[in-house]
């Protein structure tokens, strides 16, 4: 249930602009994602200040360097202590380190100033990590009540009302996430899977097709065809989608072996995007995100992650990032 | 009080006259909110004195976190139940010099203490333990013990006169590699037990790895994705005291698992004990009984061997039991946190994940699980959940602030169809108490009819919890050794199936007996009996609750019991 979603969509969106500060050269690097040089520039100013620590602590986001920007974050916020950017970035920079009630915390005072959808869908994320299951569903249904047409907080509300066995509920979530992103890969996953549970077979039969025909080696579909082909007495079917499945399990031992390797040493970026690569095989796009994201961070200048961000953005739905993550890998092969 | 043979006899006598008359109350569930304590700490009043120790050293050796269990053992046949607890001490080939503490044996003295009668009953075993099962692999009438080891496993020969003997060697007994549980079970139905035993993963010192996070200034206990898995190992009883290895030659072939619990049991319902295996980070096993002395492996075509979303868990331990009441048994898994405890319903054909249905995938979530137990812990015949946790990394808060090395143990009610509600901690207070948990055996210490739990906590003492449960609902009980015998009991309410197994739930075995709830009735209308000690299905009729009864043909006075 961990996620990465908060942080990364500050990954590939605009830095917080401000015309006529004298830290506008900087923020301007920021903008075009030269976080390296805006990284030196903002360490060599002769006089330090709390908007400087925010733009510090922004950049080390995107650097991926979650504990140095909490502590630029978290001087800023001394700054300005009501801060509503200031205060969400320093949230991000704790969920990514998997410091949720922190950032549960921090994410309440920003509530205090200003009830905000995003804030709510942060608070969320962090409870959902924190295993605060009601306190999630709260603050998805107060997100949504700000920003209806959230295709990702709607998934995250079925996501939950499924683990809870209210499978009608997570229907209709399923369905209504779609509606607004008919590409959502993991709502489309999750609604096959409570369609089976509603002992609708065929409905989800459709939507496990539907899931392998973007990923062909979608394992938890293969896995849930499986179950669903024997639901409707169809054996034989369910015996041949049953080797489809141990073959991508196959995958799967490749998985293991490249998570050890990568465990082994933290900084083998060719084992990163290997790994990423083939999480995105058997549809597991969120763990491949996670991966994608630390292979960017060891080395920001190579074009393959950026193909594999986008890919693994896709799959979860989140198209604009995708677009975006493919334009910065077009520009890299450019050589720009 | 003592479960003495005589008791048994009279009360079956006492069956005969009540047969047939028993069907006539109307149950009533009982409202779960009676303000009384379901467990206390009864450790010191009992003398339980047990410290396990990890050996626990800076470099994090995994297998200083995996341990550890014990068993439940009427070892000297006085109708109490003793104590058995594996101890570990230092890994092997860190600190060789070091005394090592050795297990230890707890003779039950019949009023709610326990004295330590290790060393001349000869069981203080020294090697590094996980576990142990209790059971009479000879057939001689008392009870043997199996100790699993990261090591070398040791087999203890009951020899009936209060002491053991190593017997390890002499019985064809060879399994070196890390074990974690095991189990015995007639396999092949020829009237002696077989032995199977889970091992985990190929380390030893060389091989370790330092885990953690080296640029935070910190290491951790590894994944068990860091190491190889190791074969599991099947030992078939040759009927004269001796064991034959024939772990291949019975199907067991699948050396990927990475074994930690097992459960021996009939999940077919076809009259023949299958096998389930929780492996960590590895596809589950389930085993399935050919009849023919071999076992085929079915469990992703079953549905056991993942979780709804198709992924392998870290499953720990595991443990069987009837949640619903259709007559089928069910399954529980438990895994690491951020995944959720399995709980998988048995059926004619396919099982079905079912743990967010049943509401155990959220209260799950956040906790490491170890040792389970399908049990009726009120008596309100159904069975409850009880799940010991504790997090494998020891510093698992400078990782996540929103996770915690020590754990409660949970203890969730089952509304008699198969949904779970968390039982609030306040009622289970002592049991709640955050440690690191493992291992759990449930005894009915005071032959009340109310499961105590002894749970073992790693690096930490021992503790006995008694239930203290004051609510109504009356039980009845049924006492054997024989494994895989099952129990079908029925009253207007529904049917509760039970059946015999030696070693489950994780590096334990617990009491042998088979206890049924029965709510508001005064006795059990009929029950229906399957065991290899009574020939044919048996089937008696109106026993009266509150007492338990012995299995055995010496037992059963004529007419009692009329074949099914």
């Amino acid at each position: 249930m961990k996620t990465l979603a908060a942080v990364c969509l500050l990954l590939l969106t605009a830095a917080p602009a401000r015309p006529g500060s004298d830290l506008e050269p900087i923020e301007a690097l920021i903008q075009q994602g030269r976080y390296a040089q805006a990284e030196q520039a903002l360490r060599s100013l002769l006089a330090p200040s709390g908007k400087a620590d925010y733009l510090l602590g922004f950049t080390l986001i995107q650097l991926y360097r979650f504990d140095e920007a909490e502590k630029s974050l978290r001087r800023s916020v001394e700054d300005q202590p009501t801060s509503i950017d200031r205060l969400h970035a320093l949230a991000k920079s704790l969920l990514e380190q998997s410091k949720n009630l922190a950032a549960i915390e921090v994410l309440d005072r920003a509530l205090a100033v200003e009830s905000r959808p995003d804030l709510y869908f942060a608070r969320a994320m962090c409870a959902l990590n924190a295993g605060r299951d009601r306190e999630a569903e709260k603050n998805l249904e107060s997100s949504l009540s700000g920003q209806a047409r959230n295709p990702e907080a709607l998934y995250k509300l079925g996501k939950l009302k499924l683990d809870r066995g209210d499978y009608a509920s997570a229907r209709e979530h399923f369905v209504a996430s779609l509606e607004d992103d008919p590409k959502h890969l993991e709502a489309l996953f999750y609604l096959g899977v409570t369609e089976l549970r509603l002992e609708n077979a065929e409905s989800s039969i459709q939507a496990f097709e539907q899931v392998l025909a973007v990923v062909p080696g979608h394992v938890g579909a293969l896995y849930n065809l499986v179950r669903a082909l024997q639901q409707m007495g169809r054996r034989d079917d369910a015996r041949a989608t049953l080797e489809r499945f141990r073959q991508m399990s196959a995958t799967q031992d490749e998985v293991d072996f490249l998570q050890q390797a990568v465990k082994k040493n933290p900084a083998n970026i060719a084992g990163r995007v290997s790994l990423a690569r083939k999480l995105l095989e058997v549809g597991k796009a969120e763990t491949a995100l996670e991966q994608a994201l630390v292979a960017r961070q060891l080395d920001p200048r190579r074009a393959v992650t950026y193909r594999l961000l986008a890919e693994a953005f896709g799959q979860l739905g989140r198209h604009s990032d995708a677009q975006q993550a493919e334009d910065f890998a077009r520009r890299l092969e450019a050589g720009s | 009080m003592r479960r003495a043979p005589g008791l048994f006899s009279a009360a079956i006598a006492l069956a005969a006259i009540a047969c047939g008359s028993g069907d006539t109350e109307t149950p009533v569930r009982r409202e779960k909110t009676a303000p009384v304590r379901l467990f206390v700490d009864a450790t010191d009043k009992a003398r339980l004195d047990f410290v396990h120790d990890n050996g626990s050293t800076d470099r994090k050796y995994l297998p200083e976190i995996m341990g550890s269990g014990g068993s439940v053992i009427d070892y000297d046949g006085d109708g109490l139940f003793d104590l058995y607890l594996v101890q570990s001490g230092p890994v092997p080939g860190t600190d060789d010099t070091a005394p090592r503490p050795g297990n230890r044996l707890f003779r039950n003295l019949g009023d709610g203490t326990f004295a330590d009668v290790t060393q001349r009953t000869g069981v203080g075993d020294s090697g590094y333990g996980m576990g142990s099962v209790a059971a009479d692999y000879d057939n001689d009438g008392d009870t043997d013990l199996y100790v699993v080891n990261y090591g070398a496993d040791v087999l203890l020969r009951n020899d009936g006169d209060g002491s053991f003997s190593d017997v390890t060697g002499e019985a064809g007994i060879k399994s070196p590699l890390w074990g974690s549980s095991a189990s015995f079970f007639d396999s092949d139905r020829d009237g002696d037990l077989d032995l199977y035993v889970t091992n985990y993963l190929d380390f030893d010192l060389d091989k370790h790895v330092d885990c953690g996070s080296p640029s935070r200034g910190f290491v951790s206990y590894c994944s068990p994705d860091v190491y190889e898995s190791v074969p599991d190992v099947f030992f078939r009883n040759l009927g004269d005291g001796t064991f034959e290895e024939t772990t291949k030659a019975a199907g067991f072939i699948d050396t990927t698992g990475k074994g930690l619990g097992v459960v021996a049991t009939d999940l077919t319902n076809d009259g023949w004990p299958d096998l389930y295996i929780a492996n960590d980070a590895t596809p589950n096993f389930l085993f399935r009984n050919l009849k023919d002395g071999t076992f085929e492996e079915a469990a992703l075509w079953l549905g056991v061997g993942h979780n709804e979303d198709g992924t392998t868990e870290a499953g720990m331990g595991t443990s069987a039991g009837d949640v619903n009441a259709d007559g089928w048994l069910d399954l529980l898994v438990t895994n690491l946190s951020a995944e959720s405890n399995a709980l998988y319903l048995g059926g004619d054909v396919f099982f079905t994940y079912n743990a967010r249905a049943a509401g155990l995938y959220g209260p799950s979530y956040l906790y490491v699980g170890f040792g389970n137990h399908l049990q009726d812990l009120d008596n309100d015949a159904d069975l409850d959940l009880l799940v010991t946790n504790g997090h494998v990394i020891d510093n698992i808060e400078l990782l996540d602030d929103s996770q915690s090395f020590r754990q409660p143990t949970q203890v969730f009610w089952n509304d008699g169809s198969g949904h779970f509600e968390e039982v609030e901690p306040a009622l289970i207070q002592d049991l709640a108490v955050p440690r690191v948990g493992r291992g759990t055996m449930t005894l009915d210490l005071g032959a009340d009819g109310r499961l105590d739990a002894v749970v073992s906590y790693n690096n930490d003492r021992t503790r006995l919890f008694q239930n203290t449960w004051t609510g109504d609902g009356n039980w009845i009980g049924f006492v054997t050794g024989a494994a895989n015998s099952r129990i079908e009991v029925e009253t207007a309410s529904g049917r509760q199936l039970k059946e015999v197994v030696l070693g489950s739930s994780y590096q334990t075995s617990s009491e042998p007996s088979l206890h049924f709830g029965l709510g508001s009735f005064q006795a059990a209308p009929k029950v229906v009996v399957a065991s290899s000690v009574i020939p044919g299905r048996r089937r008696y009729l109106g026993l009266p609750a509150g007492r338990y009864y012995r299995l055995s043909s010496s037992d059963l006075a004529p007419g009692v019991a009329a074949d099914q």
